[in-house]
């Protein structure tokens, strides 16, 4: 009954409106939370497809946590940065990949490969013990350690394959996803209205300036760039203007190189 | 109350949290302002445009007709003709846009006989550009080629190359006699006109470089020797070189002062002269055959065919100031080169499993592109002057066919009738009158 006397009544109904507003605002921030950063709303939906022609056949590997995957630098450069230097762990899972290959398996024994000149003498040796017929045990033992060094070329190419595939990786993270979300969707839109001159140079281009209103309508379409040829300049504007873009574009500018 | 502050740090660092991550996204591709895009075209078409002719003169529809021939001709336009009766307005001109024309051309005709002409952008209605122009001569042809050339020139940033004529070799037979006659055609093998007719052989013509009076330069066939010869557009010849032996292929300079070719003087080989105000000097020194030279505009390359290195011919570039003759191709059969200033380009013919293939030599990125690979010898190939072009002589057994090609699009066409034998095609550059 202490509670419900006057004095402490009021002290009473401040922490039960403080309960109500810290559930409300915790309430509010993670929807606000949920509704901005994870799910974004309808416009933009993260699907992965990507044009592989648009990124030369490289092995694509995807970082979806990072948001902007650092360079990837060759292996050669590799070697000379310091030891400390810090490694995704997807290039980490490519080198462990790579050491197994390498590495042989316990209990194996590894054979050289012969050298040419050996492999002659080997092969005059057989030649003189098939001749003789001495030991037709040791020739066939010569014969066998001639094909495993083909086994151990095989291993060592596909090391090399693995460290090429590691080079020419390339790493995505969300904000490269999304660049090239952005490029897939307005080259296909522009490729639909724009079929430039024949017969120009293969090294035209030019850069159109567009300028997308809140309703989505484009409001202004310049020719930033020119080419120097007017019926190229002329043909990509054109395009430009015939784009219609989804939301996620609307009131941005774009800044579009055509190539021809 | 510690409760309500509690509250307070924990929503406030929530919020500041937001605001972090969030601000972090607006620097993504999707959150920033402008985006950047690179767009590489798939396919390709000729551009639309309009030629409307305001008035009822029938020579300005035939004008019209040719102007028509000449930029289809060119590859990149599709040109459809309409009567007009008037100016048009703004509004009219948004309809042609929408129709698909891009571009309009305006021409009438004056009464004083000067036909005016105008380009359009038609979704901007923005003239690009106009000129009045005073038709010289009767010839009808040589209007449309003069006015389709400042037409591409203003769509293109190209020079047109309709006025432009063309000169090559033609077998006649007379009686039982086999001759070569030299003549001269229009850019797409129309309008020929046979200029030289003597009983012999007749053979490799090359332009001069005097822009205001055409010479065509020919090697004839006499008793002793092989003579260079030159010819006006009228007809009259003059010798220009009666050295012993071959006086051949001469090559000039952009100014037109300065000329090289190759001379044997009566000695086992060809050696290249430079000839400049009565002045000779041998540029080759060698004990091969050095052939086909090919000025630069500047004067300061000569592009030849020798075969002093390999005993096969091979092509060079000979440095008038330094004296160096540095070798282009490395290996192969390769002949008749030809440079081209604009571009910076040597064109040549190689062999290519038994049949002479176009080539090209990029001087600034030192590759080399065949250009070629169907069936037929391809040789003495000449630039046309925008550097779009190559003209070239095309053997296939005994047939000899004169053919063009877009270098960009690789696209070929025959201009001369299979039933004639034609070869060593030149292509003249811009002359400002033609007889």
């Amino acid at each position: 009954m202490w509670l419900w006397q006057p004095k402490n009544l009021l002290k009473l109904r401040l922490v039960f409106w403080s309960r109500v507003l810290l559930v409300s605002a915790l309430m509010h921030t993670m929807l606000l939370f949920f509704l901005l950063c994870v799910y974004k709303g309808d416009n933009f939906s993260y699907h992965f497809s990507v044009d592989r022609a648009a990124l030369h056949e490289a092995n694509i590997i995807f970082l979806p946590l990072q948001k902007r995957a650092a360079p990837v630098v060759p292996k050669s450069q590799q070697s000379a940065q310091p030891d400390g230097a810090k490694q995704s762990k997807v290039a980490k899972a490519i080198k462990k990949v790579r050491k197994v290959v390498e590495e042989p398996k316990p209990g194996t024994r590894l054979i050289a490969a012969p050298k040419p000149k050996g492999k002659k003498r080997l092969v005059k040796k057989n030649q003189i013990k098939k001749e003789t017929l001495q030991n037709e045990k040791s020739a066939d033992k010569k014969i066998e350690s001639k094909v495993e060094p083909a086994k151990e070329v095989s291993k060592s190419a596909a090391a090399e394959q693995a460290t090429k595939i590691e080079e020419q990786a390339l790493y995505l993270g969300q904000a490269d996803l999304d660049a090239l979300q952005i490029q897939d969707a307005i080259s296909h839109e522009i490729l639909n209205h724009w079929k430039p001159p024949t017969g120009l140079a293969n090294n035209v281009s030019c850069q159109i300036k567009v300028q997308l209103g809140w309703e989505g309508k484009i409001s202004s379409v310049a020719v930033q760039e020119s080419s120097g040829i007017v019926i190229f300049d002329i043909s990509a504007r054109t395009a430009a203007g015939k784009m219609q873009l989804p939301k996620w574009a609307w009131g941005k500018e774009l800044i579009i190189t055509f190539n021809q | 109350m510690n409760t309500l502050k509690k509250v307070m740090v924990i929503s406030f660092a929530l919020m500041v949290s937001f605001v972090v991550i969030n601000g972090d996204q607006e620097t993504g591709a999707l959150g920033s302002k402008t985006m950047s895009v690179n767009v590489q075209a798939r396919e390709h078409k000729r551009v639309p445009l309009l030629l409307g002719v305001m008035g009822k003169q029938g020579a300005l529809f035939d004008v019209a007709e040719g102007i028509k021939k000449d930029l289809e001709f060119f590859g990149q336009f599709s040109v459809e003709i309409e009567r007009l009766l008037a100016v048009r307005t703004k509004h009219e001109m948004q309809e042609w846009h929408e129709q698909g024309y891009q571009f309009a051309l305006f021409m009438s005709q004056n009464f004083d006989g000067a036909i005016e002409w105008r380009v359009y952008d038609t979704q901007q209605a923005l003239m690009l550009k106009g000129k009045k122009y005073i038709p010289q001569g009767s010839s009808e042809h040589f209007w449309a080629h003069t006015i389709a050339d400042e037409v591409v020139n203003v769509l293109t940033g190209m020079p047109g190359f309709f006025s432009t004529k063309i000169a090559y070799c033609k077998d006649v037979k007379v009686g039982k006699k086999k001759y070569k006659h030299v003549c001269v055609a229009s850019f797409d093998g129309s309008n020929e006109n046979v200029l030289v007719t003597t009983p012999t052989i007749n053979i490799a013509p090359r332009w001069n470089r005097d822009y205001a009076n055409p010479l065509l330069f020919y090697s004839e066939s006499t008793n002793s020797n092989i003579r260079l010869m030159t010819v006006n557009m009228n007809g009259q010849r003059r010798i220009a070189s009666n050295f012993d032996g071959l006086n051949m292929l001469p090559s000039f300079t952009k100014d037109g002062k300065k000329v090289v070719y190759c001379i044997s003087r009566g000695g086992g080989s060809c050696q290249i002269y430079f000839y400049e105000k009565g002045k000779f000097k041998r540029l080759t020194k060698n004990n091969g055959n050095n052939v086909s030279p090919a000025f630069s505009d500047e004067g300061d390359k000569v592009f030849l065919c020798s075969d002093f290195e390999t005993g096969h011919p091979q092509i060079y570039a000979y440095d008038v100031k330094t004296e160096d003759l540095e070798r282009i191709t490395a290996s192969g059969y390769c002949t008749s080169p030809s440079y081209c200033s604009r571009t910076g380009k040597v064109a040549y013919s190689k062999m290519v499993s038994g049949l002479m293939q176009l080539f090209v030599y990029d001087t600034q990125s030192k590759t080399h592109t065949q250009l070629t690979s169907d069936t037929g010898n391809k040789d003495e190939c000449s630039w046309s002057p925008c550097g779009n072009y190559l003209l070239y002589s095309v053997e296939k057994g005994r047939s000899g066919r004169l053919a063009m090609l877009n270098v960009n699009s690789l696209h070929q066409r025959f201009i001369t009738s299979e039933h004639e034998h034609c070869s060593y095609p030149n292509w003249s550059p811009a002359y400002t009158v033609y007889a």
